[in-house]
């Protein structure tokens, strides 16, 4: 027997067929299927365990790491808290511990009370009810058999709900445009919903909608819509959200939207597999399939016709469907609504023009926009310079960088989260995501953290580390101050928290290498360990908590630690596992008395910096946010280096003289700025393959590295012109010869003819900075050392490399 | 090659903004340009190392 080729993740238990209202709009009553009539009232146990037995054997079958169950009706209240606690309970035992079981139920909230809550909080089941808006949009339809309102019972349950937010899951609302868009929605979002669905109204091109107006529907929802997007996207809509995200190439949240094969069956309270519930207003027995849960796998359900239709994608839709412009995001609108007697499904929704005006107008409203520089802050960046507001546009831009890489990495593992992590990394995708929405400055903060997009470009490169996501998500809760659990990566023995520290699992294993267990010899899998963050404080694997953004120190807590100076703080870091992408080896664990060591030097460089170099303070206070030690140099050789990667890290091997790590700050930070305006500028033909003289290499450097050596000298030349008037001597024959080759590599860019106008711009700035410099007075003595010692080293490359250029 | 235009006082980027893009709403749609730009596959395509300072200033 084949397996089905879309394993059901959404399961729908009728836990009662009858209903306390008689809403006039119900599919399930006043529509055409009528089979409710024959249903037993209630679900049986006997029907709840088999419903359990048969999800919990496809979730075996194909390994799903998460399903979705939904009580349903008619009214699930009416079947009574003590069944209702049983069928919970049932599902729970069959389904918790073999993967994660998202429980809810839908009503119309008319019964709910403290006992119901207590059995939902009890058993994980969230609730969503069923509201059509104000009073007046309410009670059009949602009243009682004898004509009573509803609309006072359901506020009374959204405020029981209120008082419980774990169990709220939202509103729905069935749209009837004879009611005011506005008060509907004024009136739901009044209720503070985690979630607003808008549903259309069941229908068929034989049973069409009330429409006043051609495009009725999208008129209605534009007006909501307007109002959604002025104040942010907040609260979440599912249909907005949908289209948005279709739009962008996402996933839709609901069937009624997009191409996503359908993954839902229903269970009715005899025990039958229906298709969808919406099916209901097709045709009298459209739901059917035959099947029983008593005696049909749920498998046999997924290879049933009527569910394979609704997993088609483009293929399974009309030609006019395949054909239109937004079908990404519509998808043919939901299956049902596209039902004629003669053609069947094989149509447009009855929805067509709503859905087309409505995702036409969406997509409109939200134009894509892109980063832009200001062309002056571009001409300060080009002459070499650039403060807080130049260095911020390029900060600003990275966040744009940075998300694009998360999502991209998120989307990339798929289902299976890479490596076999798909559980750990779904689950670290929904925390990071909703703390996007509530605490988007924790997300941020790490986000930030240089090393996190290291780390997002190797996965993407290879795929490996996926796991690391945990952690990043948890170092987001911790800032954020939330409760969570979730599995994180162990990397050589520590937990790495990106931004606040590592956490020894193995004290034995930690800290010994710079970068553990990221060799080709490492477990694909890699380990994993059980991490509870409540209030910003972290417990591993049920252990002591502790605070890592306390000053107080723990047993196996790293933190990463900070220097200051003149009101900078920069993060010391020393534990993060890709921070060693630079081309030197990072030091591992700094000892206390070498930390305070870089805290002394990073006190005088700063100094040093502002009284005589100011010109650079702004921006490295702008964009510095890490310094990242190596390990100390053979022979005691000055290294540093920045990663392209690593936005504001900038590493080096703690020098002896604070001035050099001045001057090892100032250039290295030219080429963080550099790299930043390359991410989102095109200074240069990168087809270009041609590699050229650097005045200070002796190997041929391509366009960029000439471009990046020329940039980061023109610091070096000023450093050195400066330092001459403390100190003559030394730094006046290194001002004349850094201006010399400075300026002739700035020559050989221009020259190039790889050059973008842009480049060609940015090129003639960084000139109109060093010519200024050129005629300065500087000895003899000092300018022919600066001649020979130029013509020496062009002479000896030209020898020694001239026949690869 | 995807150079940029300047309008206005501005030079803009082809670099889609997705500071405001809810992170879970960010899609391949978004995010493709820019993985392509700042990790390009192409062999021929070369993002050079920078910095190596040494000693040698």
């Amino acid at each position: 027997m084949s397996r089905p080729s879309t394993p059901l993740r959404q399961f729908v238990l009728k836990v009662h067929s009858r209903c306390d209202l008689a809403c006039d709009h119900c599919y399930v009553y006043e529509h055409a299927d009528q089979s409710w009539r024959t249903r037993p009232k209630v679900i049986s146990d006997e029907t709840v365990s088999w419903t359990a037995m048969r999800i919990a054997e496809h979730v075996k079958a194909h390994a799903l790491d998460r399903v979705h169950v939904v009580l349903h009706g008619g009214e699930p209240l009416l079947a009574g808290p003590d069944r209702l606690e049983r069928v919970a309970a049932e599902l729970r035992g069959h389904l918790d511990g073999i993967c994660a079981l998202d429980l809810r139920v839908h009503t119309n909230g008319v019964l709910l009370d403290e006992r119901f809550c207590e059995v939902f909080a009890a058993h994980g089941v969230k609730v969503g009810v069923s509201l059509d808006g104000d009073r007046a949009a309410n009670d059009r339809h949602r009243r009682f058999a004898d004509g009573r309102s509803s609309h006072d019972l359901v506020l009374r349950a959204v405020e029981l709900l209120r008082a419980r937010p774990q169990l709220y899951a939202g509103l729905l609302c069935t749209v009837d445009v004879a009611n005011d868009p506005v008060a509907v929605y004024r009136a739901l979002t009044a209720l503070e919903p985690p979630r607003i669905d808008f549903l259309l109204p069941h229908a068929t091109w034989d049973t069409p909608p009330p429409r006043p107006a051609p495009t009725a529907y999208a008129d209605w929802l534009i007006e909501i819509f307007e109002i959604w997007a002025a104040d942010g996207g907040a609260p979440p809509v599912r249909m907005f959200e949908s289209i948005l995200s279709t739009s962008r190439g996402g996933s839709s949240l609901t069937e009624s939207l997009g191409l996503q094969p359908s993954d839902l069956v229903v269970i009715e309270t005899d025990g039958s597999y229906e298709q969808a519930d919406s099916l209901k207003t097709a045709f009298d027995g459209a739901p059917a399939t035959g099947l029983h849960v008593l005696r049909d796998t749920l498998d046999e359900v997924a290879r049933h016709t009527g569910v394979l239709a609704r997993q088609q994608g483009l293929a399974g839709l009309c030609g006019q469907c395949r054909a239109c412009p937004v079908v990404d995001s519509c998808g043919g609108g939901l299956y049902a609504h596209r039902h004629r007697r003669g053609s069947g499904f094989a149509n447009p929704s009855v929805y067509c023009a709503d859905l087309l005006k409505l995702i036409t107008h969406i997509r409109a409203r939200t134009p894509e926009p892109t980063h832009a520089l200001p062309s002056a802050a571009l001409g300060a960046l080009a002459s070499g310079f650039g403060g807080g507001d130049e260095v911020g546009h390029l900060a600003e831009s990275q966040r744009s960088l940075r998300r694009a890489l998360l999502a991209a990495v998120n989307a990339e593992l798929g289902p299976d989260g890479g490596e076999g992590a798909g559980p750990m990394v779904r689950r670290a995708w929904e925390l990071i995501t909703g703390l996007d929405g509530t605490h988007p400055g924790a997300v941020e903060a790490v986000l930030a953290h240089p090393y996190v997009r290291v780390w997002a470009a190797e996965c993407l490169r290879d795929g490996r580390h996926a796991g690391h996501l945990a952690n990043v998500a948890a170092a987001a809760a911790v800032r954020a101050g939330v409760t969570a659990a979730l599995d994180v990566r162990v990397l050589g023995g520590a937990v790495h928290l990106p931004s606040l520290g590592a956490l020894e699992v193995d004290p034995a294993g930690a800290g010994r290498t710079a970068r553990p267990e990221t060799g080709p010899a490492a477990h694909p899998a890699g380990r994993t360990a059980r991490l509870e963050v409540s209030g910003g404080r972290i417990a591993l694997d049920g252990g002591a908590d502790l605070d890592p953004r306390a000053c107080g120190e723990w047993p196996g807590w790293h933190p990463v630690r900070r220097l200051s100076a003149g009101g900078l703080s920069v993060a010391l870091e020393d534990t993060d596992p890709f921070r060693d992408c630079h081309q030197w080896p990072a030091a591992g664990r700094l000892t206390g008395d070498r930390a305070s060591a870089w805290q002394r030097a990073f006190a005088e460089a700063w100094a040093l910096i502002e009284s005589e170099l100011p010109a650079y303070a702004p921006g490295l206070r702008a964009g510095l946010s890490v310094l990242t030690p190596l390990a100390p140099a053979p022979g005691g050789r000055e290294v540093s280096s920045t990663a392209r990667h690593a936005f504001g890290a900038v590493a080096a091997a703690l020098p002896d003289d604070p001035a050099t790590l001045a001057l090892l700050v100032v250039h290295e930070f030219q080429h963080v700025k550099l790299g930043a305006v390359l991410d989102i500028l095109d200074l240069y033909d990168e087809g270009d393959t041609r590699l050229f003289y650097a005045p200070w290499r002796d190997d041929p450097r391509p366009l960029e590295g000439l471009l990046q050596g020329t940039y980061a000298h023109i610091a070096v030349t000023d450093f050195w012109r400066v330092r001459r008037h403390a100190g003559p001597g030394r730094a006046e024959a290194q001002f004349a010869r850094w201006r010399r080759d400075t300026a002739e590599a700035i020559e050989t860019l221009a020259a190039s003819g790889a050059l973008t106008p842009l480049g060609g711009r940015f090129v003639t700035e960084m000139r109109r900075s060093v010519a200024a410099w050129l005629d300065e007075p500087v000895s003899e003595a000092a300018e022919a050392e600066a001649a020979r010692s130029a013509r020496v080293h062009r002479e000896r490359w030209t020898a020694a490399v001239s026949p690869q250029v | 090659m995807n150079a940029s235009g300047e309008k206005q006082a501005d030079v803009t980027s082809d670099v889609r903004d997705l500071r405001d893009v809810p992170l879970s709403l960010v899609g391949r749609a978004d995010f493709d340009g820019i993985v392509r730009r700042i990790l390009p596959g192409s062999p021929e395509v070369r993002r050079v190392p920078v910095a190596a300072f040494n000693s040698s200033i």
